[in-house]
């Protein structure tokens, strides 16, 4: 399979505006009164817009179907790896399940010497 | 909608349905954020719904889609199967896992065997990872993992630009609940020691 610079930066561009609009979905959805989302939100619109020129330029489309299309691709592309990700995933469970409970020295202190009040 | 630059573009016209697959998607990554949100013993609870809502609608409600949401849906549908038997494993084998308390066996048991369950229908339901098709792959991933990367540096710098406005007013009855419970969660004891 040969390398083709237009398949990659099509699909480059699709993660870089899910990514980015899975930010400002996030940033909109947890909003509250400790957090400050509005340069993240400028900046995750910024690299949306970047996404979109780049998608543009790959698919040589209007800006809807050029996002709808490496946006779609993208996603095709990251269920296609999802096994591998499984993968790891079942090491990292195979690991936790065979390890003892790491000792609490927090826990022991205390239990031997409650805190006064 | 027509296309101005490539009249034999893949896409069909913009229909409900389109914005319905995007909109589910966009649900269920509200809802997954919502989720997490807040502390661990006390998550949102409209999360699950949320998540569950944009599932059910990317799933059922779809009718005639054109490319790339048909690909999309296509893809999703075929993997939900082994996803759900490795959600649900990875949900039962953390829970049994002695990570936090003892080990307990029926739960890992079972987690063990959902997870066994997902890598036989993904052996059975899916062609062998094809290497190029991995490395094509990578570069949407790559994408995802800059714009997550970038994000983060942006954020923490943005974050380090604030300066400390006034001092903290005290707890409140609320705060003080929740604080005295985590507390005496952590201590063990039963927070009368606060």
């Amino acid at each position: 399979m040969g390398f083709d610079i237009s398949i990659a930066l099509q699909l480059f561009s699709g993660g870089l505006m899910l990514s980015s609009s899975f930010l400002i979905v996030h940033l909109v959805s947890t909003i509250n009164p400790y957090n400050k989302p509005v340069i993240p939100v400028v900046y995750c619109t910024i690299l949306f817009l970047t996404g979109l020129f780049m998608a543009m330029v790959a698919y040589e489309k209007n800006p809807v179907n050029a996002a709808r299309e490496s946006m779609g691709d993208a996603f095709v592309s990251v269920l296609y790896l999802l096994p591998l990700a499984l993968a790891i995933l079942t090491y990292n469970l195979l690991r936790i399940s065979m390890k003892k409970r790491p000792g609490d020295e927090l826990f022991q202190s205390t239990s031997s010497h409650p805190p006064e009040a | 909608m027509k296309n101005e630059m490539n009249p034999n573009s893949r896409p069909g016209p913009m229909e409900g349905s389109v914005l319905l697959i995007w909109g589910s998607l966009a649900l269920m990554a509200g809802g997954f954020s919502a989720h997490r949100m807040g502390p661990s013993f006390q998550r949102s609870r409209f999360g699950p719904p949320i998540i569950l809502l944009g599932l059910a609608s990317f799933i059922l409600l779809p009718n005639g889609l054109a490319n790339p949401e048909a690909e999309m849906h296509d893809s999703l549908v075929s993997s939900l199967p082994w996803l759900t038997a490795a959600t649900v494993g990875t949900y039962l084998v953390l829970y049994g896992a002695p990570t936090y308390w003892k080990l307990q066996p029926v739960p890992a048991l079972l987690g063990w065997s959902s997870i066994i369950v997902s890598w036989a229908l993904i052996y059975s339901g899916t062609p062998f990872l094809d290497p190029g098709e991995i490395l094509r792959c990578l570069w949407a991933l790559l994408g995802i993992t800059l714009g997550f990367a970038a994000f983060f540096i942006v954020t923490w710098i943005s974050g380090r630009n604030y300066s400390m406005e006034e001092e903290a007013s005290p707890l409140n009855d609320d705060e003080s609940r929740v604080v005295t419970s985590i507390l005496s969660r952590r201590l063990g004891g039963d927070g009368s020691g606060f």
